[in-house]
Formats: C-alpha cells, sequence, structure tokens
C-alpha cells in the first residue's frame, strides 16, 4: 500500500522573484524575468535575454565563499522548511533527505580553472571546488542539519521534476518520512555556447508554442518542496500546501536531443502518472508545459498533450518566458508555480505568445485568470528524451 | 516482504580487464598501476588504471563509436558484455536504465570548453556538447536498445552507483520496470590527472598499490570504468543469476574530530540496513570497501568495519577492490561486480586481501559493501548468494 505524499512547504529563487510571493505575483503581473545577459564574459552571449538572478546571493544565503549554486539552494531549501515549519524541530530534520536535480554545478568555476591553465600554465584547483553538481544538495543538508539520503540527479533539463519523483517515491514506499526535493541550476559558458551551438537560442527571448518562435532563453534558479507523508504532516498540523497525486518517467529512445516527433514518450509519462493517481485525464484542470519554444519540443509536447486529452483538453501554459530556462531547476520550478496555482486558485499564463503555432494542437492559456483548479499537471523533458510527469492536486488550507 | 531481486549478468569496460574471467583471474594477481598517456596531449607524471577499449570495434558500430565520448563508448561495452539486449527476453520498453556516474563525461565536456576557449567562442562542437551531459550513458544505452521505461542518472561522488540502484530496486519491487540495467562509469581525463596532481592526489613511486594495508601512504592511483548489471524482480529470474541484492542505502554521515566519522552513527547506519532485510551483522562473511590506498581514507574504512564486527560479536574478514581499476566516483559499480563474482563463484582470491588473508572456498554467502565520500555522504549494499 502506498502513502499519501505532500507539499508541506516551498522555496524558489529566480529571476522572477526572490520568494515564492514575489514569483506569484510577476505570474499574476505578466512580468517577466528575461533581462540583457550580463553574469559573465561572454563575447557572443552578452546582452541576449536571460533570466539572470539580480538579487545579492551570497548575502541572502550567508554563504560568501560558496558558488551560486549552492547560495541559490540553500536559499530555497531554507525558505521552504521555513513554510513548512512554524517552529523549528531539527529532530524531524535530522531524519529528512535532500534530492536535488542538477546539471552544471560550479562550471562557471571550472571554465575559469580551465582558461588560466591553457592561456597562463596556472592550475589554480581551488576554482574546483564546486565542480562536481553534488556539491549544491551537500550544501543544503548541512545547512539544514539533514542526515537522510543525499542525492544530486542530473538528467539534463528535467532533473529536478525527476528528483521530485524519486524523493516521492521513497515517502510513498515507506522507506523515508520527509524529503526536500528539488531543482537548482546557474549560467555557464558551456550551456550559453553549447545551446548556441545548437541553434537553439531566440535573440529576441523565448515564445512558448509561438508561430515565430526560434528558442530558448537561458535562465538561472533553484526551487525546493518540502515533501513528507501524509500521515505525518497531518501529525505534526504542518501546512499541506499540495498533494503529490502521481509521478512517472519515460524514455523516448528516439534521439540524443530531440524528443520523438510524435510524442509517444512525452504520451506514456502522462499515461502512467494519470493511471498511478487513479485519475482520468477530464480530471486534469491545468497543464504546466515543459514548453521550451524550440520548434521540435514544443510540437512534440503538444502532440502529445492532444493525443491524451483530445477535446477535453484543459488550459495549457508554458511559463518559461517568466524564468527562462533553467535546465535542472526548471522542473521543480514549475512544480511550485502549480502549488501556487492550487493555492491561489488560478492559471498563469503563456508569455510570449502571439499567434498559436498551427502544429501545436493545445488550449493555451494566454492571460492570468481565476479558476477553481483542482488537479494540475507538470511536464518536464530533457535531452535523451527523458521525460517526467507529475500530478499535483489541492492541498488542505 | 520484500522482493528478492537477482542480479541477471554484468559486463565491464574495466582496467583488469573487459570479461568477468579476465576480472575473477585480476583478483588473484591484481595487475600494477601503469603510467598514463593522453593522445595528443604533452605526456603526465602520474600512473592509473586505465581501461584498454581498442576491443569495442568488434562488439559496436564504429560510426557511433566516433560519435560517442569515451564514457558512452565503455558503457556500451559493457552493455554488450552483460548480454544486452538479449538477455532483456523482448521486454526493452518495461526497462529502466540507472546510472551512476560521479563526474559524468569529463571529456566531452573538456574537449567542448578548451574549444570554447581556445578559438574564443567561435566554432563550438555541438555534438561535444550532447556528449557532455551527466545523462548522455543513460540516453544512450536506452537509444541503442530501445529501453523506454525509467532512464534515471545519479551524480554524486562516490554514492552515486549505489543511489542509481537504490532507485533501480525500487522501481523493481514496485513493478514500473520489468528489468533494470545498472551503470556505474566515470572515464579518466587528462585535466582531472593534471589538477589532481597539483592537489597532490595521487601516489608516486609505490612500489605496490594495497588499499587497506597498514601504512602512512599517501594519495592513491586515478582509474576509470563501467559496471552494467542487469537485475530482475526474484519471479522473473528463473533461478540462473550471479546473486541476489538485498539492499542498498545512502545517507550523510556525523564527522567526529577524532575518528573522522562518528563510528556509532555509521554503526547505527549498517545495523538499520541489515535490519531492513533481516538480516544480522554475524550473518556478514565478508566487508568490501571503497578503500583507496591513501592511509588516512583506509583507516577510516578499518574503523568502521571494526565498529560492525563490534557489534557483531564475530570476526568479519575485511577487504578491497581498487587495487583492480584504481579510484574514481563510481567504481563502486565495480566492486558490486567483484562482489557478485565472489559469489556466484564461491570464491574470494587473495587478492582481494592483498595476499594476507583467505576466506575458504564456498563459506561466503553474504557480503556488505560500504563506501564513502570525503563530502559526508556514504552508502551501503547488501548482496547474498542464492
Amino acid at each position: 500500500m502506498k502513502r499519501e505524499v505532500v507539499v508541506t512547504g516551498v522555496g524558489i529563487v529566480s529571476a522572477a522573484g526572490a520568494s515564492s510571493v514575489e514569483t506569484w505575483n510577476s505570474l499574476k503581473e505578466g512580468k517577466s524575468g528575461l533581462t540583457p545577459f550580463s553574469l559573465l564574459s561572454s563575447a557572443k552571449y552578452a546582452g541576449v535575454p536571460t533570466g539572470q538572478i539580480s538579487a545579492d546571493l551570497a548575502a541572502m544565503s550567508g554563504l560568501e565563499r560558496s558558488c551560486r549554486p549552492d547560495q541559490m539552494a540553500v536559499i530555497a531549501a531554507r525558505q521552504a522548511v521555513k513554510e513548512s515549519f512554524p517552529e523549528a524541530d531539527p529532530l524531524v530534520l535530522e531524519k529528512a533527505g535532500v534530492i536535488l536535480g542538477a546539471c552544471v554545478g560550479g562550471m562557471a568555476q571550472s571554465e575559469l580553472f580551465l582558461q588560466r591553465l591553457l592561456l597562463e600554465g596556472v592550475a589554480d584547483t581551488d576554482l574546483l571546488r564546486f565542480h562536481e553538481c553534488a556539491s549544491a544538495a551537500e550544501a543544503v543538508a548541512e545547512n539544514l542539519g539533514l542526515f537522510g539520503p543525499c542525492e544530486t540527479i542530473s538528467t539534463a533539463c528535467s532533473s529536478g521534476s525527476n528528483a521530485i519523483f524519486l524523493a516521492a517515491d521513497r515517502i510513498a514506499s515507506g522507506e523515508i518520512d520527509m524529503m526536500l526535493a528539488g531543482g537548482i541550476d546557474s549560467f555557464s559558458r558551456l550551456t550559453l555556447n553549447g545551446f548556441g551551438s545548437l541553434l537553439l537560442i531566440d535573440a529576441e527571448g523565448c515564445r512558448p508554442f509561438d508561430e515565430q518562435r526560434k528558442g530558448i532563453s537561458l535562465g538561472e534558479g533553484a526551487a525546493v518542496l518540502v515533501l513528507e507523508s501524509g500521515e505525518t504532516a497531518r501529525r505534526r498540523k504542518a501546512p499541506i500546501l499540495a498533494r503529490l497525486s502521481g509521478w512517472a518517467n519515460t524514455c523516448d529512445a528516439y534521439h540524443a536531443t530531440a524528443p520523438a516527433p510524435d510524442g509517444d514518450g512525452i504520451t506514456r509519462a502522462i499515461r502512467s502518472a494519470l493511471g498511478q493517481s487513479g485519475m482520468a485525464p477530464a480530471d486534469i484542470d491545468y497543464i504546466n508545459a515543459h514548453g521550451t519554444a524550440t520548434i521540435e519540443n514544443d510540437r512534440a509536447e503538444a502532440s502529445a498533450i492532444s493525443m491524451v486529452f483530445g477535446g477535453g483538453m484543459p488550459p495549457v501554459s508554458s511559463t518559461k518566458r517568466f524564468f527562462g530556462h533553467t535546465f535542472a531547476a526548471a522542473g521543480a520550478i514549475e512544480a511550485v508555480v502549480c502549488v501556487l496555482a492550487l493555492k491561489n486558485s488560478a492559471i498563469p499564463p503563456n508569455a510570449g505568445l502571439n499567434q498559436l503555432d498551427s502544429r501545436c494542437p493545445v488550449r493555451v492559456q494566454r492571460n492570468f485568470e481565476s479558476s477553481d483548479i483542482s488537479n494540475v499537471m507538470s511536464l518536464s523533458l530533457g535531452f535523451g528524451g527523458n521525460n517526467n510527469c507529475l500530478i499535483l492536486t489541492r492541498g488542505e488550507e | 516482504m520484500v522482493s528478492r531481486v537477482e542480479i541477471l549478468n554484468i559486463g565491464v569496460a574495466s582496467p583488469a580487464g573487459n570479461t568477468l574471467e579476465a576480472v575473477l583471474s585480476a583478483m588473484d594477481h591484481p595487475p600494477p598501476p601503469a603510467p598514463l598517456r593522453f593522445p595528443g596531449r604533452e605526456p603526465v607524471e602520474a600512473e592509473g588504471f586505465g581501461c584498454d577499449l581498442s576491443q569495442t570495434r568488434e562488439l559496436l558500430d564504429p560510426a557511433k563509436i566516433r560519435r560517442w565520448g569515451r564514457l558512452q563508448t565503455m558503457s556500451l561495452l559493457a552493455a554488450k558484455k552483460a548480454g544486452l539486449p538479449e538477455i532483456l527476453n523482448g521486454s526493452r520498453a518495461q526497462t529502466g536504465v540507472y546510472v551512476g556516474t560521479g563526474m559524468g563525461s569529463l571529456g566531452e565536456t573538456a574537449i567542448f570548453l578548451e574549444n570554447m576557449i581556445l578559438q574564443k567562442e567561435n566554432f563550438p562542437k555541438p555534438a561535444h556538447f550532447v556528449n557532455s551531459v551527466h545523462n548522455a550513458v543513460a540516453s544512450t544505452l536506452g537509444l541503442e536498445f530501445g529501453l523506454k521505461g525509467e532512464n534515471i542518472t545519479v551524480a554524486h561522488r562516490e554514492i552515486s552507483f549505489d543511489a542509481a540502484l537504490g532507485h533501480a530496486l525500487s522501481a523493481l519491487r514496485q513493478g514500473r520496470v520489468k528489468y533494470a540495467v545498472v551503470c556505474g562509469a566515470d572515464e579518466m581525463n587528462y585535466f582531472q590527472v593534471l589538477a589532481g596532481s597539483a592537489q597532490n592526489l595521487w601516489k608516486t613511486k609505490e612500489t605496490s598499490f594495497q588499499p587497506l594495508a597498514d601504512g602512512n601512504s599517501r594519495g592513491t592511483f586515478p582509474g576509470e570504468g563501467s559496471a552494467v548489471c542487469i537485475l530482475t524482480a526474484g519471479e522473473n529470474g528463473g533461478g540462473e543469476s550471479l546473486g541476489s541484492v538485498l539492499a542498498v542505502k545512502c545517507g550523510r554521515y556525523k564527522r567526529d574530530t577524532h575518528t573522522y566519522i562518528n563510528l556509532s552513527h555509521a554503526g547505527d547506519f549498517l545495523e538499520e540496513l541489515l535490519s531492513s532485510t533481516g538480516v544480522q551483522a554475524s550473518e556478514v562473511d565478508l566487508m568490501l570497501l571503497g578503500a583507496n590506498g591513501d592511509g588516512r581514507l583506509d583507516a577510516v574504512y578499518r574503523a568502521v568495519g571494526a565498529e560492525l564486527e563490534r557489534r557483531s560479536g564475530r570476526k568479519i574478514p575485511q577487504a578491497a577492490f581498487k587495487q583492480l581499476c584504481g579510484d574514481y566516483r563510481a567504481a563502486s559499480g565495480f566492486g558490486f561486480a567483484v562482489a557478485a563474482l565472489c559469489l556466484s563463484s564461491g570464491r574470494v582470491p587473495a587478492g582481494l586481501f592483498g595476499g594476507a588473508a583467505t576466506i575458504p572456498d564456498g563459506s561466503v554467502k553474504t557480503i556488505l559493501l560500504y563506501h564513502l565520500s570525503r563530502s559526508g555522504v556514504h552508502s551501503a549494499c547488501l548482496l547474498r548468494s542464492l
């Protein structure tokens, strides 16, 4: 018998805000977080619209000598724990674990190491302290005193949602009562030049599902959710913001980067998550799409949504233009958006859309709209045809 | 009741050889480390354990090998050696892939970055970027063998493989997948070896390499490799397997100023793993440890082993395996293969003890693997013969 998994706290820091309140206000006001890129020295990508965080992360986190991903992770995790624990309970936290999704870790520093080695012949190995993407999860565990499982999932852009799925699985199976789960990523010249080399960056900013879209906008951020068994959450009278009703992961086994055009893998993930939750497609009131704004992603995703939901399709929006594509953090950020949508009874808009691509058969939500939603779905896709589907249900506040 | 998970087969690409027979033979007489050479690079002043991949063209499509990075090639070779895809009996859609890699595709990342830096962001090579993602191995295994189930990659230092294994066990026990392909892989790279030399991580001028041996030796030898194991829930196993996986556990350890790791906390961690399976500490016949030859780290491993021994009330032999493969993040995957070989062959070769101790053939039924990272995480895995 599987145990109920609930969300009792969320934390988020991104270009759209440094808290869940700021984030929700940005979504409500339709205020995109994209600004001209200036964070790293780059001859080719300076000024390109990106979701870079302007807040002073070192000051906010108190981790002056750390790297941006670790700082963001700790900030988001502290927010989530603060919401979940009106009164601190170190004994509960000690038994909890943390799983974060991360793609590049402190790669920005590793790039400086290599640059100095290649151009100056200096091996400044101190720059490699944060090279491994495991660093952020350990910073969170250390900071909050967690001694349960401490892991990092790296499945490209679906990492954050897969971290949530795997944490939920551990709780549902009875292995553990509480996990912090989420995702984290910051900028590096590797990702800027990498996506640039694939001709996937839109110089005008991303426009998910739009006919004229030309690709993604890069971003950075972190989001962390406190997941725990419904039983323990109720016992300690924690706020139940949402219930995690379904989760699934599948692989396209189709191409190294492109999704299967018919959306087969995504369709299987959606159906599997629905099956697990015991819901029918008609029970879903809103879908937060991965919606990166690449030609291939949006068409494949729309095809899958259309295949499962057909004429009874709920409103769909991609919120990428608010945050940029934050890689490993994306799925976690969007899971937090879904929790906030349930909590505030409203559907966030698909910013950046002018004319819907006729080959994207989805019912796009253009404007922020109040709506009595009960069940929402979040989709996340990654390189290698990695598909994740999460279903969240209204909480008990 | 927790269902048994069987190890149907294992394939390796390893410095000790690319077949289980070669690894078994090396367990009797571990090969010494060799000078490291990286094609197209200046010689480095370091020795280590590298894989010989010259055989790959016999098993894998040369056109594809040219497009893959070293980590992908090693893992595809190991997967073929493990019997993919035939061993899955046509159940590819119900097969999940779970990869543990601490550092991911270092070589591909380095090539992309080096080009980016030297060419001032001009002429980037997208193939290297695509291969640089940590889940390149998992997605390539999925793509090449048509495996459409779950596809998960854990990138968490020395516990990467064990954490991936844990997710595979959960998926198998809950019936989300019928078969699990679990892989532990990391590659050695020129820049990594250079950086390690600058940090004094590597041994120099050692006459032998025997982790757990007493002494004040510092550092280790770098290594690489990929181990791929095929698992299934007991009811699908058919009884012909290398052994069974009873449980795996990952967590953070508490530190201690004197013993480095809080031994009481570590002992509780191991006992929790054992009790989850109903196995007593006194039933553990062998501890196979991730000791890497660095005297300070090995002492921590020995102390954790002694703590379990104290609780069990009986002597538990301690053995090591990194003398066969060198030290790399996901080496616990190779350790898993070594343990399975001991169980299936009924032998624990003297080479795992540095020739200092032996266990009578046929007497080892239960093996506990234990790994820790200096960063504060540790993991343990319990295997048993069928």
